[in-house]
């Protein structure tokens, strides 16, 4: 059974009384477990949107998404939550909350699990040290630098030992460096069996994939 | 542990907030201190009220002519006083009379020195002898006014067939005596009707009766006591006020007083909740954002609220604590400025009296729970709107 499929998925923004957009148009796909699928395309084709559906974190206007042979369609608000929560999520723009500490930016998704301050405090830095992180763990999150922050967010999309991360054009912010950094960290989750999906133009990390898909104008583009 | 962890972040979110923070508990402030001082002042009011009536007399008797209260003649008092229950009877001389170039209003209390009860020990000087007279005791404020001390003379402040004569202060209510009593003048019963030039008259009779009997005495009044004026031409009847009368009178006028102030209240709640609607960051984007993220990273929409509960109830214990410490400091250090004045018709602005007051736990309290209620519905309905949409679509 795949991990991930969607069925004729379809995505359409409103914007305002008569203007439709759309960004998915019947999308089918599979993705297996413990494998990286990298989802490319130009910008607009729909890679992010259909990474938020996978995610749990929007619902399609049409089609069905499963996960692990169950319709997420079927899930109320508070169980879109609790698989939320079984997922790791690297966010094109980082979405840290700049005014909180790097540790409590790491360990916020603990927070609904009962985790007490010492003991998140530990993990943030178990989870810091290897990403060279581990001498900025109570300075605010607001002040790092571009791939210190994308760190953090991968940091935050570990914390709770994850099935799938998902990842919306991580490198794109990202020096050279930093972005070679973060391709090895995606590596070592592949290595430790964790499913990784990811949006990329970056080919260090289409290199990482099995499979790759390639979108266009929210339709998937057939090899 | 789960709740407690979320309620630790409703905290954070609070400090790292400083200018929401500041502006949200500076709206429970302004909703909550006049509120407090005025509940406060008729608090105050209310306790001295009931402590005068406490050691007042038991009935109040008046005459009473088409159907309004005239003095009544000295005659009566003994007539009053054979009647069964009665343990003792005091005739009471109360007017009003202006003082000074400045035309200060006061109002002249002749009473047996005995019958001052408490309120003789906040004298500064000493009491009128009784049958004195042109001895006065003077009210703070109106010693204030008038730049009166203990010992100071009066001018001829009268002028009818008794005569002009020099009067002199002999007492002064100090500040701690009843705020009633402030512009008093006590004297004694004969010097109120050399003033007034009513002789054999008093304006109301003080009863005192044994316990359980004052209806009894009461009834008993009104049906025996009449007597005829103007040559036998008129019958003048007796009006009799009990304790229980002036009770339900103060009450009235004070439930309207504190009905007015409960709905200045209300609308100023109204208006905070919509202040504290858009502090909470309504419209905001960077607070739909953090709630977005929080969705994302797995946090239900129950627990976003905790979370928003939490900071509304610490950012109201805040509010609280500063109101509190306003409060106290408008009513004992600015002797309740500019409010006291809406409970007392006749105080200036600045109160040259003191004014009482008496914070009971229970309305404040309320008030306290009220205020939550405000940042609460300004800010939870902000955040619950935010946390029902898609993630995706908040951190947008």
């Amino acid at each position: 059974m795949p991990l991930f499929e969607t069925c004729d998925v379809a995505r359409v923004y409103r914007r305002g009384s008569a203007r439709e957009l759309s960004a998915l148009a019947g999308v089918s796909l599979a993705i297996e477990e413990q494998t990286c699928c990298a989802l490319t395309g130009p910008s607009g084709s729909g890679k992010s949107t259909l990474l938020a559906l996978l995610g749990a974190m929007e619902r399609p206007t049409s089609g069905e998404v499963r996960f692990r042979g169950q319709s997420l369609a079927g899930f109320s608000d508070v169980g879109l939550a609790r698989i939320r929560r079984r997922f790791g999520f690297v966010f094109q723009g980082f979405s840290l909350l700049p005014r909180l500490s790097v540790w409590e930016n790491v360990t916020y998704p603990l927070v609904p699990r009962g985790v007490g301050r010492a003991q998140r405090i530990r993990i943030a830095d178990e989870l810091l040290g290897p990403l060279e992180l581990a001498d900025r763990i109570h300075d605010r999150a607001g002040t790092l630098s571009g791939g210190e922050q994308q760190r953090v967010a991968l940091a935050r999309a570990l914390v709770v030992e994850p099935e799938v991360v998902l990842a919306d054009e991580p490198t794109s912010q990202l020096d050279r460096n930093n972005a070679e950094r973060l391709a090895r960290s995606f590596e070592e989750l592949l290595a430790r069996g964790v499913t990784v999906v990811l949006s990329t133009h970056d080919p260090r990390l289409i290199a990482l994939a099995s499979q790759v898909l390639e979108l266009d104008a929210g339709r998937l583009k057939t090899p | 542990m789960v709740w407690l962890e979320i309620g630790r972040t409703g905290l954070t979110s609070m400090l790292l907030h400083p200018w929401r923070s500041v502006a949200t508990t500076a709206c429970v402030v302004a909703v909550l201190t006049p509120y407090l001082v005025g509940l406060g002042i008729s608090g105050g009011l209310s306790r001295q009220s009931e402590e005068s009536l406490r050691f007042g007399a038991d009935l109040y008797v008046t005459g009473r002519q088409f159907g309004r209260g005239v003095p009544i003649p000295l005659d009566a008092v003994e007539k009053i006083a054979a009647i069964p229950g009665v343990t003792e009877v005091e005739p009471r001389i109360v007017g009003p009379m202006v003082l000074g170039l400045d035309r200060h209003s006061a109002v002249v209390v002749g009473v047996s020195p005995e019958k001052l009860g408490d309120a003789s020990e906040c004298i500064e000087g000493r009491l009128f002898r009784e049958g004195g007279v042109n001895e006065l005791v003077v009210g703070s404020a109106l010693a204030g006014r008038l730049k009166l001390k203990v010992g100071s003379p009066l001018p001829p402040f009268y002028r009818n067939r008794s005569g002009e004569r020099v009067s002199h202060v002999v007492g002064i209510f100090t500040p701690d005596a009843p705020l009633w009593q402030a512009n008093l003048i006590f004297t004694s019963f004969e010097t109120a009707a050399t003033l007034f030039d009513q002789q054999d008259l008093a304006t109301e009779v003080l009863v005192y009766c044994r316990a359980g009997e004052r209806e009894q005495v009461a009834s008993s009044i009104r049906r025996h006591i009449e007597w005829t004026d103007g040559g036998g031409r008129s019958k003048l009847g007796v009006r009799v006020a009990g304790r229980d009368d002036f009770e339900a009178l103060w009450s009235s006028a004070s439930a309207h007083r504190d009905g007015v102030f409960h709905l200045h209240c209300v609308l100023a709640c109204c208006v905070a909740v919509l202040a504290v609607f858009v502090t909470s960051g309504f419209g905001s984007s960077e607070r739909r954002r953090e709630v977005g993220i929080l969705k994302a990273i797995g946090w239900q929409t129950d627990e976003i609220l905790i979370r928003g509960t939490v900071e509304s109830l610490l950012l109201t214990l805040a509010g609280a604590s500063l109101t509190m410490l306003l409060v106290w400091t408008w009513l004992r250090g600015f002797n309740g400025y500019g409010i006291a004045g809406l409970f007392l018709p006749g105080l200036d602005v600045r109160p040259g009296v003191q004014v009482p007051f008496r914070l009971v736990p229970v309305p404040v309290l309320l008030s306290v729970l009220l205020s939550w209620v405000v940042v609460n519905s300004g800010s939870l309905y902000a955040t619950w709107r935010t946390a029902t949409t898609a993630p995706v679509e908040a951190m947008r």
